[in-house]
């Protein structure tokens, strides 16, 4: 092939392969209608417990959805998105939108129920000097004052958790032990997987679950056993 | 007899150094450049995702003797958003929503032979051996999900090296993986096997987990080829400058459809010798 028309050859193929984004599915489109249809049908499909939760989702389209149409404002569209993922009353399920307060479909995360009931400041008055603390109290523990008890507080289960080995260590002769999670922010349960294994003498089945692997309803994967097992002291 | 021996020894070394200084096998290339990414994957989002990234850059090894035989290695880094980082509030409290984040990594084996040489221009075709790794952080707001892309493939490829004058001169090649083993984030981010994978919290048994729950494909599952048009112009006998376009092309649709376009410009400097 001569120069020139290899040049002009690879300049086309160039220029095609620059313009390849028209042969993507089409995204959502960014309008009340289709934002409500797209977050209605990706729950449909995606979101597992319906049935456990005694949710009619369908029943949910019908109500919600005469509310949509195109003159329907962001503020109303997330009012309205908002009224139909409290239907789950669920952990998590949250909606984020610029400039707007996180919508929380559980009740008692939305309304922080019963926050106040705990605190940190006071829980640290009632333990001993002394007492270890992550950042952000991401853990505290130490022996309560005047008690052979010693405590440890998790904010949220993520390698935070590995303390609990180190507690469990500074504290063998207590007579008891309180370890609470009065204010969860969730976290990742495979830290309880290893660590939890020293507060057991033999395997124990904790809990069995299942994730959607398609659209249906029935679509799940045969499902895993969480299992905790004795771990030796490290 | 002695004084004659040695001169001969001389002469014959800086013949031979003469010689090799002429056919230099080898070279050293350092690529720096630009990309820019246009990304569709089902798993994490419906949305496609592109970005323009400064950071892009590569280490090449060539050596041309009786075998063709290439390493390259390339990291790039992309930071795609659909909107503008945007504000938000949590129970009244400032957040900040950020953009997602690719880090994607290449590293490439090729060993080939000349088969077809003109007065302009030369046909090496070969075998490669090609490794994808792409490690994705998505953002949705208050949270993220990391995800994961591998491929590590077998295939052929096919360079043309076209003589432009005697100081420059063009190279198109071809990669394309015929059978590779794909390893992908599960059909909802995570399942019960993501699960059991991340469990050990060790950063590499974790990667080696992931690579071991891949599967066997071929092209009729995953579609994927690498081309490269580079321009090198010869300063002198050890330096080269050249400046390429590369296009790198993937779609599978195993669990969830994926589909991804990413062009790099990037300048390279060589070393030969």
């Amino acid at each position: 092939m001569q120069p020139i028309k290899k040049i002009i050859a690879l300049a086309i193929l160039f220029v095609t392969l620059m313009g390849c984004e028209k042969i993507f599915i089409e995204p959502p489109a960014n309008n009340p209608e289709a934002i409500f249809e797209n977050l209605w049908t990706t729950y449909n499909e995606e979101y597992a417990p319906f049935e456990e939760r005694n949710i009619d989702w369908q029943a949910a389209y019908n109500t919600y959805r005469p509310m949509v149409n195109t003159t329907t404002t962001d503020a109303e569209l997330f009012s309205i998105l908002s009224q139909m993922l409290a239907t789950f009353d669920d952990g998590h399920v949250s909606l984020t939108a610029p400039g707007r307060d996180i919508f929380y479909s559980n009740k008692i995360r939305r309304e922080l129920i019963d926050d106040e009931l705990f605190s940190i400041p006071i829980t640290k008055s009632y333990l001993e000097n002394g007492f270890k603390e992550g950042e952000e109290n991401s853990y505290i523990y130490g022996k309560i004052k005047n008690e052979n008890v010693a405590y440890i507080y998790f904010d949220y289960v993520a390698d935070n958790f590995f303390m609990l080995n180190d507690f469990l260590n500074e504290y063998p002769d207590v007579m008891a032990m309180l370890l609470t999670y009065v204010i969860i922010k969730g976290g990742d349960f495979t830290y309880c997987f290893s660590e939890i294994g020293r507060l057991t003498d033999q395997t124990r089945f904790v809990f069995k679950s299942k994730t959607k692997n398609g659209t249906g309803p029935t679509t799940l994967t045969i499902g895993m056993n969480g299992i905790f097992s004795p771990r030796v002291n490290m | 007899m002695k004084i004659k021996l040695l001169l001969v020894l001389v002469w014959g070394i800086t013949i031979n150094s003469q010689a090799q200084d002429a056919t230099k096998k080898n070279i050293l290339s350092l690529n720096l450049g630009t990309g820019y990414i246009a990304r569709q994957d089902l798993i994490f989002s419906p949305f496609i995702h592109t970005d323009f990234t400064m950071l892009n850059l590569g280490l090449e090894y060539t050596r041309e003797a009786t075998w063709f035989q290439k390493v390259r290695l390339n990291y790039a880094n992309f930071d795609p958003m659909v909107s503008s980082p945007y504000e938000f509030t949590e129970y009244g409290e400032l957040q900040m929503a950020y953009p997602h984040n690719f880090n994607l990594v290449d590293l490439d084996y090729l060993l080939g032979k000349k088969i077809d040489k003109t007065e302009k221009s030369t046909l090496t075709v070969g075998g490669i051996f090609s490794t994808n790794i792409q490690a994705m952080n998505y953002v949705y707001g208050r949270f993220s999900n990391f995800g994961y892309f591998s491929t590590l493939s077998l295939g052929a490829f096919a360079q043309d090296k076209f003589t432009i004058n005697e100081k420059s001169y063009l190279t198109t090649t071809l990669q394309l993986p015929f059978v590779s083993w794909l390893s992908r984030s599960p059909y909802l981010v995570n399942d019960d096997t993501f699960i059991e994978n991340i469990s050990s919290h060790s950063g590499l048994k974790t990667f080696m987990a992931y690579l071991g729950d891949g599967q066997l494909v071929t092209w009729n599952k995953l579609q994927t080829f690498d081309l490269e048009i580079k321009y090198t112009y010869s300063l002198n006998k050890k330096l080269e400058l050249g400046a390429g376009y590369t296009f790198e092309f993937i779609h599978v649709n195993l669990p969830r459809n994926i589909l991804s376009f990413r062009n790099a410009l990037q300048l390279s400097g060589n070393l030969k010798f």
